[in-house]
Formats: structure tokens, sequence, C-alpha cells
């Protein structure tokens, strides 16, 4: 299994969030991080791929252009985790999360029972399962919405700021879950984050987007070097490596250039 | 100086003939909301809060009753056109004085009453147009130099007709034609007044007054307290709702009458023209037949018909605006002589009102203005 | 992911669910009891027994209660549970679709139109086709009201039918129709004028058999439509883009659903004039005790409307013996302190 997208613009004329972009194939298995700085089209790649709005060009997934799916076909394969949170509604997160399945599969309650019970388990919010989400912190309701996308078990995951409202430890939880999915599942997730070092931390492949255009999609050392973080950013920045070993980014000024 | 002596003695003639002249024509009365109204002159254009009044104004100006008339509301085209109609056949120029409204207080146009220059306003207590609690136009108009009076033939009837009718004829200056009128009246008012058995007697039959029929589908609209619950009251009746709703009119629970079963029915009919459904048509213009038709026809598939006072042949409709009318004895010897047949056989309301009409208005009797339902089988 | 496991969740949701389960047959039962309350209360005085015998077979009861039951009270009685039913399903797919809790049918002008259709039939005192004016009315009504959420719709389509669109058109068709309604108004006579407001005001008693059986049949069909579509409006609560990204076609489902609500909410209001609250306030009621899981929010909103409506036919007839109350001053007078109790809750518990 493989993403490859190329030739691909998102977004509206005149100034489009992506003009052009062309990347090596994405093999199944691969957590890449989409970063880069305000306003570069990263929502709108992620809501392009995801059928929500339109792109041109060429994005196919196993060989098959995503925008000739079926909406079936497309919420088979694809999981989408938009930005904003869900809402706080009476509805408990069981039923939240069961409905999405519902909506979507004609499969067995015995299979449904199951595929909740084990992304409940997955993302460690079982005990959340039956309250309300009008009494859940945006970061549980976060969570919720994760679970939603991830029960389906789509073979690409497109993740929104998928961390956004959560603290530390939900952060690295939510990040290990994403990762044991694509390894164990051999999926594909794309995942758009402010977050340079939790993307280090956690994903194979880095795709760093710059006003200009794509700028690297290639491993977080080899991505995020301060040359690309100055042209992407505008940041004096570096790559440096903790006592375990695992690289971090520093920044240390605004860059302006001239 | 002769000159001036000349002006001078000019000047004082001309002076004491205005104050003679001012003072023999101011006319100082109490109106029906018990206000002091001071005419500094007879009133020579008249605005109508209620076109409806035009009847009541005939009764005093027989021959050129729109004469003083500078301004009215449309409520009379609108509501009686019967009436209407009549009256424009002998008076053609109806058509052309302005309306300064249209059927409610609301529509009041008080700019363009003031351009017509009134030296008078003349306003039910209560009713379609301007009434009394409308403070802020009555003292906007007086501010004008407008005075306003009020009548009242609706609020209580039986007391205020005749008070209303003194007053008019004493601001209109027409105080003998006014006083034939309310003799006439009052004579007519004895006759049932004195031959009444006593209120609350065993023999006191329970009348539902259905108010307006064919207004609403839902039934059954009612009045308790004034307009022509009053005529009730005055003919020892006993309104099977009274006490039982709240301000002077409301609906009765239709359940309630067929439990209840009141002895007489008594509708008021508000259509003009025939053919008028669901309404019954009654008032000028209207043959015997066409009224027969459409009370008839209201009756026909409605559940009043469970009524035994309508299966007993105790049923009858009334032309509704006898309510707001200085013919309102009429129908109250009406009612009289529905309510207590025998006590009132000789009795005959059809030539009171065909005398009301020869003596008192400009223009003839042609019409029904109330009818009993045929008798029912069951 | 053993089967133990698999059960564990899906056990503790099952409580939740024989929970909502009894609370809907309570729910149906507080109908049931109020139905018969009305249909067993009045002026004359027919027992329970009576009237129930007297509903199983008519000739148990003599001729004059036989029409009392079966003319007067239960065409009342059964207009009350049909248009609370209506106006209840109408306003709990409103508030999902729009997005908004205080979304009800008036909100967008359906309500305002319907007066409109009313008005305008009462004021030109038509009659078309040999069509007596006891049926006009509500078909103008009922067209008016339809016409409105058809412009709704066209323009909400034209535009993009996003919620604030939706809304901000209801809103300003809505002040619109109170215009032109007031503008009738002015050039009714009195006795049109009368009707209008009495028309306003809103009134069973207007009902017959044949008018409930029709609203119960629109309502039938409705629920039935809706039942279709329960797991994408369940998922819509989610949050338009979580529907979108679930392959809902929200805007579609939108626009199908305020059909729905207008044929419902013109359906209703065609026959017992302006009632406004049950629109409002049942879906809050039906989301407090059932949350929104659309199974049991969409029936439970059903029946509170239901019960709501029913309970005001009662008290309409009951404050004053002998006298009928306009339902809709009823509902609103009852309606009003319970919105504002609605409101003051959700400012404290916060959210939707």
């Amino acid at each position: 299994m493989s993403l490859h997208l190329s030739q691909l613009k998102v977004g509206y004329r005149p100034s489009r969030a992506i003009q052009n972009l062309n990347l090596p194939s994405i093999a199944s298995g691969c957590l890449v991080a989409v970063v880069g700085p305000n306003a570069v089209g990263k929502s709108t790649l992620m809501k392009s791929l995801a059928g929500l709005l339109p792109y041109w060009g060429k994005a196919l997934l196993d060989d098959v252009e995503l925008s000739t799916l079926t909406p079936t076909q497309r919420i088979q394969r694809l999981g989408y985790l938009p930005q904003t949170l869900p809402q706080a509604t009476s509805l408990v997160p069981y039923e939240f999360v069961s409905s999405a399945l519902r909506v979507s599969e004609n499969s067995s309650k015995a299979n449904l029972d199951a595929a909740l019970e084990w992304v409940f388990d997955r993302l460690g919010i079982r005990a959340l399962a039956m309250k309300p989400m009008t009494q859940l912190s945006g970061g549980q309701r976060q969570l919720v919405g994760l679970a939603q996308v991830l029960v389906r078990q789509p073979r690409l995951l497109l993740l929104d700021e998928p961390t956004s409202a959560l603290d530390l430890h939900w952060q690295l939880s939510v990040l290990e879950a994403v990762k044991s999915d694509t390894k164990t599942r051999h999926t594909i997730a794309l995942m758009a984050s402010h977050d340079l070092n939790l993307a280090l931390r956690f994903c194979d492949q880095v795709l760093l987007l710059s006003p200009t255009g794509a700028l690297a999609l290639a491993p977080p050392a080899e991505a995020l070097t301060p040359e690309y973080l100055k042209m992407a950013y505008g940041v004096n920045g570096r790559l440096e490596y903790c006592s375990k070993g695992y690289p971090f980014v520093i920044a240390d000024t605004t860059w302006r250039s001239g | 100086m002769g000159l001036f002596i000349s002006w001078l003695r000019w000047f004082s003639l001309l002076a004491l003939a205005f104050f003679s002249v001012s003072t023999w024509a101011a006319i100082d009365a109490t109106d029906l909301a018990g206000r002091n109204i001071h005419l500094k002159q007879p009133p020579q254009r008249i605005i109508l809060g209620e076109s409806r009044y035009l009847a009541t104004l005939a009764i005093l100006d027989k021959d050129q009753p729109l004469r003083r008339i500078v301004g009215m509301l449309a409520d009379l085209k609108q509501i009686d056109p019967g009436t209407y109609r009549q009256y424009q056949a002998k008076f053609p120029t109806i058509a052309n004085i302005p309306l300064v409204g249209h059927t409610s207080a609301d529509s009041f146009n008080l700019e363009q009453a003031l351009l017509l220059k009134p030296d008078l306003a003349i306003f039910g207590l209560e009713g379609h147009g301007p009434n009394a609690r409308h403070s802020r136009l009555i003292s906007q108009l007086e501010a004008a130099g407008v005075p306003v009076v009020f009548l009242d033939f609706r609020q209580d009837p039986i007391r205020n007709t005749v008070k209303s009718m003194a007053l008019l004829g004493k601001l209109l200056q027409r105080e003998e034609q006014a006083q034939r009128f309310i003799d006439f009246y009052e004579a007519q008012l004895a006759r049932v007044l004195t031959a009444l058995p006593e209120k609350g007697g065993a023999k006191t039959p329970t009348v539902f007054l259905h108010s307006r029929v064919g207004l609403q589908a839902l039934c059954c609209e009612t009045m308790v307290r004034g307009m022509m619950a009053s005529f009730i009251d005055v003919v020892s009746g006993q309104n099977v709702a009274q006490n039982r709703i709240p301000g002077s009119a409301g609906v009765l629970n239709l359940e309630f009458l067929l439990a209840d079963q009141p002895d007489i029915y008594i509708a008021t009919a508000i259509g003009s023209n025939a053919g008028e459904h669901p309404y019954i048509v009654l008032g000028a213009g209207v043959s015997e037949s066409q009224a027969q038709n459409s009370f008839d026809h209201t009756l026909q598939d409605s559940h009043l018909l469970n009524l035994r006072a309508i299966k007993s042949g105790h049923a009858y409709a009334i032309w509704h605006h006898f309510y707001n009318s200085p013919f309102n004895v009429v129908a109250i010897q009406v009612f009289a002589q529905w309510l207590y047949p025998q006590n009132f056989q000789q009795l005959q309301p059809e030539k009171t009102l065909a005398t009301l009409f020869e003596q008192f208005q400009p223009v003839p009797l042609d019409g029904t203005y109330w009818i009993s339902a045929k008798v029912v089988s069951q | 992911m053993t089967s133990l496991a698999s059960n564990r969740l899906a056990a503790e949701y099952r409580t939740f669910i024989v929970n909502r389960v009894l609370w809907l047959f309570g729910l149906s039962l507080a109908v049931v009891l109020s139905f018969l309350t009305d249909i067993a209360s009045g002026p004359a005085n027919i027992g329970i027994l009576e009237v129930l015998s007297g509903l199983i077979n008519p000739d148990f009861l003599d001729p004059l209660q036989r029409i009392i039951v079966w003319e007067v009270r239960l065409p009342y009685a059964l207009m009350a549970i049909v248009v609370g039913a209506a106006l209840g399903l109408a306003g709990a797919e409103m508030q999902t679709v729009l997005n908004n809790p205080l979304a009800s049918p008036f909100t967008l002008g359906i309500g305002s139109a319907a007066t409109l259709g009313a008005s305008l039939a009462i004021v030109l005192d038509l009659s078309w086709f040999g069509i007596s004016h006891d049926y006009l009315m509500p078909i103008s009504a009922f067209l008016f009201a339809c016409g409105a959420s058809f412009l709704i719709l066209l323009l909400a389509r034209f535009f993009g039918a996003n919620v604030q669109t939706v809304i901000l058109f209801g809103i300003a068709l809505m002040f619109g129709l109170n215009a032109v309604v007031g503008l009738f108004q002015y050039a009714a006579d009195a006795e049109a004028l009368q009707q209008i407001v009495f028309w306003t005001m809103g009134s069973l008693a207007r009902a017959d058999v044949s008018k409930a059986t029709l609203v119960a049949v629109v309502v039938l069909l409705c629920f039935s439509w809706s039942l279709t579509q329960l797991w994408s409006l369940t998922t819509l609560r989610s949050g338009e883009e979580q529907a979108l990204s679930l392959g809902i076609a929200v805007s579609r489902l939108r626009l199908v659903v305020l059909m729905r609500v207008s044929l419902l909410t013109a359906s209703a209001l065609a026959f017992v004039g302006e009632i406004g609250f049950i629109g409002l306030v049942a879906p809050h009621i039906a989301r407090m005790i059932l949350g929104e899981d659309h199974r049991f929010f969409l029936p439970g909103s059903l029946l509170s409307g239901a019960l709501l409506m029913s309970l005001a036919s009662i008290l309409s007839r009951m404050m004053l013996e002998g006298v009928i109350m306009p339902v809709g001053i009823v509902t609103a007078l009852v309606g009003i302190p319970f919105f504002i109790f609605l409101i003051i809750r959700r400012g404290r518990e916060g959210g939707l």
C-alpha cells in the first residue's frame, strides 16, 4: 500500500494553499508529520485528501485516485480527524463513536461492539465512555474524536492537529496509539502538527511545507535542518540531541531576510 | 378726534355683538365619560370615531345627516355594508367623506383628522374607533382645539342610550328632536319593563347568546357584560355564561352547553350579503328568505343541533349591530318576546322598528333584523 | 480483544438503553394518561369508565353523551396529541440540523408564514372552487408555510446551506412576514381582525377527527422517514466537520430535514393556529432525560410534545369551568417559565 501525491494543487485560486506538490511515494506503515508555518495549507491539504474540498492533480492511494472514490469507498479507506473539536453535546462517547460506525458500516452488532471495545482500550479512555460529552474537557473530547476515526480502522489516517488540546501525557499516549496503529495494521497516517518535537519523536517522515512550496519529505533529521527551518518558519534554529539520543528542535531567534 | 370717537363707537358695538353672540352660542355639557365639554359655538365640522354613529346623527338631523360630517372611520362600510348601501343610495356624497382611519383606533390618522379642521370629535366609550382609553389622542385633539365628546350605546346600553341622545341633542342644538326620540324610546322600553316577571323566579329562562356566529370555526363565543348581554339582563333572562367568563366576552366550551342545555339560543348575525357563509345574514337589504336560509345553513351539520333549545324551536338570530345603536330598544323588545312570549303577546317590535325608521331615519326600513330557526325534527 | 472484554462496554451501555427505553415507555404512558384525563374531564360529568366504554362501544352512551365524548372531547384531545407530536418532532429535528438549541419552527418564520396564509384567507374572504372557508384557511396557511420553507431552502441552497445562513434567512423572513401580517391586520375590518387575532392565539377547538387524522398521518410519515436518518442525525451532533468526514452529505441532510419540518409544522399549525413553545421546549425535555441518541431523542421529543400539548389542552378547559381558553395562550404561559428554567440550567451546566 502506498500514497502517491504528484502535481497536487489544493485550495482555490488565486492564492492556492498549495500550488504544486510532488512527493515521493509514501509507504504503508509510515507516520508522516505535516509541519509548516501558519496558513501554509496543512489543513487544506488534509481536507482535500479527505474529500471535503476539491483538489487538482494526482492523489493515488494504492493506485486509486482519491477523487474517484464513492463516499462509501472513501469512508472505508480514509479516516479524517478535523481540527475542530467535537461538540459538547449530551451524547456519551460510546454513542458518539458507535454512531460513526453505524453510519459507515453494515457490520454485525458483535463486530461493532468489538470494534468499540477495542478503540476505547486502544486510546485508554474506557473510563469516559458513558459520561456525557458536556462533562468532558476539550482534550477528552479530542480523544473521543480520535476514537471516532480510529474505530473504523481506515487505511489512511488524516489527522489535523490531533494533540492540540491534550496535555503531555495524552499527547504521548495518542501518538503512541497512532504510531502503533500504522505499524501493526500497515496503514499510513498524515498528521498535521505545530509541535515539531512531538513530530520528531514519533514520525517516520516529516513533510515540511513552506509558503513557497514543499521543502522536504524526509526523515525528521533531514527535513528539519537549520536551512529549512529558516526557509519555512523564518527562525534561526537547530537540531540537537538529548541525552537519550532523541533529536529536538531549538529555535534561537527570529530571522529576517536581508 | 371726531373720527376717533366714531371708531370707538363702531368698535364697542362690534365687541358687544361678538360677546353676545358667543355667550348665546356656547354650550356646556358632561359627556358619557364624565368629562366636561365646552363648545364655543355649535359644531359645524364633526369627526365621527365610528361611522356607525351616522344613523344616530340621522335621528337628530333626518334630512341632512351628513351635513356636518367632515371625516369618519370606515367601520360602517366595512362592518355593516347593508346600512351603508342604504345611506349611499339616498346620500351619494357619503362616499366623498374623507376617511380618518379604518376600523380601529390604531388606524386613526390624527394629522388627516386635524387637516379637516373639525370643531368636534364624537367617539364611543368603547368600540372600534378611538375610545376613552386613548388619552394621548384625546389630549392631542384637545390641544389642537378640537373638543372630544364620548357617547355610549354599548358599555351600558340601557342607561346610556338616553343620556347619549340627550347629550347629542344639546351639542348639535337639536334638543327638541332628541327629546322626541327619547320619549319614544322610554315609552317602548317601559312597555317591556312593566310587564316583566321577577328575575330569578322559577320560570327565568336560561339563555345562550352565541355571538358573531361563523366568525371562528370554533364554538362558542358569547358576551357576558354590556352589549347584548345587557339586553338579556334587562329582560330578566339568565345568561348561561354569566360568572363564567372574565371580561365582557369569551369562548364557552360546547360541552358545557350540551351538558347544561340552555332554554333559549340567540345567535347574533354579522353577515350582510346573501350567501355569505358561514355567517347569518341579517340587516338592511336582507330578505326574510335569505335570512332564513343563512340561519338554517349555519345550524346544519353543527353540533349545536344537539341543543334542546334548537330542537324545540327556541333558537333565534338577531342583527348584531343592535348592540351599538340607539335602536337597541327594538332588540330588547324582541328578546322580551322570545324569553316570555306569554307576557308580551301585545308587543310588536316590528312595529317599533318601523316607527323608528319612519320618524327618525332618512332611509326606509327595508330588511330583516331578526329571525327564528325552523323547528328541527328529531 | 477477548469476548469477555468486548462485552463490558456493550453491557454497560445496555443499562443506558434499558433506562431510556423505560423513560420512553414512561413518557408514552404519561401521554396515554393525559389523553384519558383530557377525554374524561369536562363540565358534563361523565365518569372515566363510561367514557372508556363509550369509546369502545358508542352505544353504551346516551345520545347526548355520545356527542359530547365523540364529537366534542375526542377531536379536541386527539388534536392536542397529534399537534404536540408534530411540533415536538419538528423542533427536535430542527435543533439538530441547525445545531442550535434555540431553533424552532417559529424561529425560521414558518409559523409566521402560516399566520400570513390564514390572514390572507380571512381578509380576502376567499372561497375557491367551492371550498368552504373552514378548510380554505388551513389550506392557505399550509401553502404559505410550505412556501416560506421552500424560500428558505432555495436561498440556503443558492448561498450555501450552512447553519448561520439558514437561521439568518429564517429570522429575516420571520420579521418580513410579521410585517405583512401587520399590514393585513391594518387593512382588515374589525371582524377579520378578530379572526386573525384568534388564529394567532391558537385553539384546538377548530379540531375534528378527520383533521386530527390528517395530521396524525403526516406525523407518522415524517417520523418513519426520519427513522432512516437516525444515525446520520446522531452523528451530526458530533459536529459538522466530523459528520462530513464520515461521508454524511450534511447540506443535503439539512435540506431534507427542513423539508420534513415544514411539512410537520405547516400541517399542525394549519388546523390550530399559532402554538409556540412546544417545538422549542419539547426537544429540551427529551434531551434532558434521554440524551441525544436520535433513536431515543426523536421519539422522546415527539412524546414530550404530545404530552405538553395534551396537558395544555386539559388546562385550557379546566382553568375556567365551562370556558375554553385559547390553548396557544396556555402553552405560552406554561412554556415561558419552563423555558427560563431550562436556560438557567443550561447556563449553570454549560454546553449545548
